[in-house]
């Protein structure tokens, strides 16, 4: 028994060195190499070269800022009610709905609606703690987060940083699959957000948000690839096989040409990425889609 | 012997906390900066890589914003290097045609699928007894919206 554990001790520890040569980026003065003797054909086997996937979809700020930029209104309704919070006591619902609640929280501070902050900044807070990630809401982002409940601008951009921080501690705590249900939580939340606003539109604008939504595919495609990737079926089964039931949904749209152009302005010599495509979307498809977002958010969030 | 291994037990435990936030510190420190007026993604992209890895990230731009991508590496991996295409393979950037900036401004008119491609260069020191480097590599996006 003692020797078993000698064996297990010295194996943690070894595998800590090497995980030691491989993210101790944080100082400077230090040069990181590690002889590796046995390695030698890491060093020089091209078939022993790591490729790395990431799959990554646009962050709530930029989904919502589609939704104002659609010239649409602030809607308390459509949001997740903050005190919703004590419903949640599974990861993965505590995970989906810290996504949720961010997209939430977006929608808040672009809206420019400061008094529902702060809720909502208790809501994701209590999510964290649950997740075992309190250290991404420190007493001090707290104070900035209420110094800065005016400023909207600053607003947006402390959203953002934490969302970044809830990602990389996700991320490097090795919980990737609860990083994506809260990605995922946050891509319905908004795009819940969006299709309501859908439903009640006419004429040119709501051709305008069909093309928002139908552009949607996307990040669809990215978060499937993201949860495939997580190899978890266990805990992201049910939400893989919901948005894959949407995804045959996104398939029906009839997308008859699509080019993409890179331009690069000879003056200021920025490039812009463009292009042409043809969407034809039908209201019945909108809504089915629309219904099925609900199924999922539903699923989720009640 | 009996303290050594107590030592050793600590040290596992507590030594992965401490250097994942090392890696993200140095992202923090040592990227964000170039970000300057963009709103940062929430989309931790950072990873661990070797001498002559590769990796591939795929990722989706909204219509109608500028954005700015920015890649960043510990300078043991030397000098790392990026392209960036559409879905369909259509080389929008790529640093090493840019004297190796790391810094790609673009602005969109579609919602866009690109397709990042990292490239760390091999250790060109590389023998039987060789060190075997590796570092954090980020790869950072910020956005905004286009003014036009």
């Amino acid at each position: 028994m003692k020797l078993i554990s000698r064996i297990f001790i010295t194996t943690l520890f070894i595998g800590n060195l090497c995980f030691l040569q491989s993210c101790n980026e944080g100082s400077d003065d230090e040069i990181r190499t590690v002889k590796e003797e046995k390695q030698e054909a890491n060093a020089n086997n091209k078939a022993n070269k790591i490729n790395q996937i990431i799959y990554s979809v646009p962050s709530h700020i930029e989904m919502i800022r589609l939704v104002k930029g659609a010239g649409l209104d602030f809607d308390q309704s459509l949001l997740n009610p903050a005190n919703n919070v004590v419903n949640y006591n599974s990861v993965k619902s505590e995970a989906f709905n810290i996504g949720v609640y961010g997209a939430d929280l977006s929608y808040i501070s672009i809206f420019e609606q400061s008094q529902q902050v702060l809720n909502y900044f208790s809501a994701i807070k209590t999510l964290a703690d649950a997740l075992g990630i309190s250290e991404v809401i420190t007493d001090k982002n707290i104070q900035v987060f209420e110094s800065n409940f005016d400023n909207h601008d600053s607003l947006v951009y402390l959203v953002s940083d934490l969302y970044y921080r809830i990602d990389a501690s996700l991320s490097e705590s090795d919980m990737g699959y609860v990083s994506a249900l809260v990605v995922s939580g946050g891509w319905i939340e908004s795009l819940h957000i969006l299709l309501i606003n859908a439903s009640e539109m006419k004429g040119s604008n709501k051709e305008d948000i069909k093309v928002i939504i139908a552009d949607q595919r996307h990040s669809l495609n990215n978060i499937i690839s993201l949860i495939k990737l997580q190899n978890e079926p266990e805990n992201l089964g049910v939400l893989l096989e919901k948005l894959e039931k949407l995804n045959t949904l996104y398939q029906q749209l009839d997308i008859s040409i699509e080019t993409t152009t890179v331009i690069k302005d000879e003056k200021t010599g920025k490039v812009v990425i463009g292009g042409k495509e043809d969407i034809v979307f039908s209201d019945g498809l909108l809504e089915q889609i629309g219904n099925e977002v609900e199924k999922i958010r539903d699923y989720f969030v009640n | 012997m009996k303290n050594l291994y107590k030592i050793f037990l600590f040290t596992s435990l507590i030594m992965p906390g401490l250097l994942s936030a090392q890696c993200k510190n140095f992202t923090k420190k040592k990227c964000f900066p170039s970000l300057e007026n963009y709103v940062p993604s929430e989309n931790y992209n950072s990873l661990s890589m070797f001498a002559g890895d590769t990796a591939d990230l795929y990722m989706v731009f909204i219509a109608n914003n500028d954005y700015r991508i920015v890649v960043c590496s510990h300078p043991v991996l030397g000098d790392v290097e990026y392209r960036v295409e559409t879905e369909n393979g259509l080389l929008v950037y790529s640093s090493e045609e840019n004297e190796s900036e790391k810094i790609f401004d673009f602005s969109t008119t579609n919602t866009e699928k690109l397709h990042l491609v990292i490239s760390v260069p091999e250790n060109e020191k590389s023998n039987s007894s060789s060190m075997v480097q590796t570092g954090c590599v980020s790869i950072i996006v910020g956005s905004k919206e286009s003014v036009n």
